[in-house]
């Protein structure tokens, strides 16, 4: 047994605080919030196939209306929806497809709404494609230049749910003249139930 | 006149006088006597290495390391593990009959008196068939499906064996294939049925008979190659038919 207190010596001292300085210099300097943190974006446009690993994504249509009539409501846009019609194809396993939102050209964020049949989310299995409607209720300056932004991660938390995974944007190719137009415009869409992408017609009638 | 002063010595009483001792030593107690060491006062060890002055904690930090890390990891046992099929139990052939056993935690929705344990499922499977069909029969209720463009339907046949009352809510009948894709994950099949274990007829999601026949259907990609089947009812617990 040690009788007696361990002395503080030079350096003992030294050590530890070259420790705490190397530590300190090491999460100060070495970027440790970029690179592996960040989401793989593959990028794209309507009709285009994209390869997302877990899921190939088609954004089949883009349209915009001022009034959504579903089965059961519908519903008058604050400013104008932005209609996105996508299929997306597991390719692993059953996944569901929880991001959706639309990215204006300042930056601005704009989520999904569930009204009159839309869908804020989707849910499929390898072996078929399942057809989503997402709708956005943008103002007017956010038509120019917006991009939509699908994956399976979530968008909350400034895209927490999407680190390291694969995130499909799509430039909804909307250009300043024809913003204007389409805000001119007083559509009115009537988005589709979730369900199998082109179906056959040929097919079993049971 | 000059005058000396002279201190007093130390430790000397009122007795010591010329020729007497001069008092004790600074280190040497009362009553001891010159010479001898006192029992509190620590023996010089010879120096010990610093890895043998630490063997016990050397010894200790991988132990702490791997109870850190399991503790660290309570999410793979606490969310991972209980939902998927990770848990391979039993491998058979398609044909060969496969044991499944594993536990569960039961509501009791179908069988009050079993509310709130956990009971051992057991049940015997067999895949008696799997083939690609063209059309799917109709659904037991809604609208006739369609094989979407695209896509390939799959029958697979099954017949089981369990005790009355099991219960088979959760059933999966996946079809896997040689590069991994997994179909028909979800338990609702493409006809609509979320009872996938159980005859159409049934009432509700326990067995009723000790041994029954279910037909399920999946769609699969026209290229996958399908190797396995495999049953489970919800995980970790599995088993798996190697198709031919």
């Amino acid at each position: 047994m040690r009788h007696g207190r361990r002395r503080i010596t030079w350096k003992g001292t030294a050590l530890v605080v070259g420790g705490v300085v190397a530590g300190c210099t090491l999460v100060t300097y070495v970027p440790q919030d970029t690179g592996v943190d960040e989401p793989f974006i593959v990028e794209g446009a309507v009709g285009e196939v994209l390869d997302l690993t877990y899921a190939e994504l088609t954004v089949t249509e883009v349209r915009v209306a001022d009034t959504l009539a579903g089965v059961a409501e519908a519903a008058a846009a604050g400013g104008t929806f932005i209609v996105v019609d996508a299929s997306w194809r597991a390719t692993q396993g059953e996944t569901t497809f929880v991001g959706a939102e639309v990215t204006d050209a300042r930056g601005r964020r704009f989520w999904p709404t569930d009204q009159a049949g839309c869908s804020i989310l989707a849910k499929a299995q390898p072996g078929y494609a399942w057809r989503a409607t997402y709708c956005f209720d943008v103002p007017r300056d956010a038509l120019d230049g917006a991009t939509v932004r699908l994956a399976r991660g979530d968008q909350g938390e400034e895209h927490a749910g999407q680190r390291r995974d694969a995130v499909a944007v799509v430039d909804l190719g909307i250009s300043g003249r024809e913003a204007d137009e389409l805000w001119q415009a007083t559509e009115t869409v009537s988005p589709q139930e979730p369900g199998y992408a082109l179906a056959s017609a040929g097919g079993s009638e049971g | 006149m000059t005058t000396l002063v002279t201190p007093a010595a130390s430790g000397m009483g009122p007795g010591a006088g010329p020729g007497t001792d001069q008092g004790w030593p600074p280190s040497l107690r009362p009553g001891m006597l010159p010479g001898t060491v006192p029992p509190d006062v620590p023996v010089p060890e010879g120096r010990k290495g610093w890895w043998r002055r630490n063997a016990v904690w050397l010894v200790l930090l991988p132990v702490a390391m791997a109870v850190a890390a399991g503790a660290s990891s309570f999410r793979v046992w606490a969310f991972w593990w209980p939902v998927g099929l990770h848990h391979e139990v039993e491998r058979v052939a398609v044909g060969e009959q496969a044991h499944l056993a594993g536990e569960y935690y039961d509501l009791g929705l179908d069988v009050p008196e079993r509310a709130n344990t956990t009971v051992l499922r057991e049940i015997d499977a067999t895949v008696t068939s799997i083939q690609q069909v063209d059309r799917l029969p109709p659904p037991s209720w809604g609208d006739p499906v369609t094989i979407p463009d695209g896509s390939v339907a799959y029958e697979v046949g099954m017949h089981f064996a369990a005790e009355p009352k099991t219960d088979l809510s959760g059933c999966q009948i996946v079809l896997v294939a040689d590069d991994g894709t997994r179909y028909g994950e979800s338990t609702t099949d493409v006809l609509g049925s979320s009872n996938r274990c159980s005859t159409p007829d049934a009432a509700g999601f326990v067995s009723a008979r000790p041994e029954w026949d279910v037909t399920s259907f999946v769609l699969a990609d026209p290229a996958a190659k399908i190797t396995q089947v495999r049953l489970g009812f919800g995980g970790p617990e599995y088993v798996t038919f190697d198709v031919p």
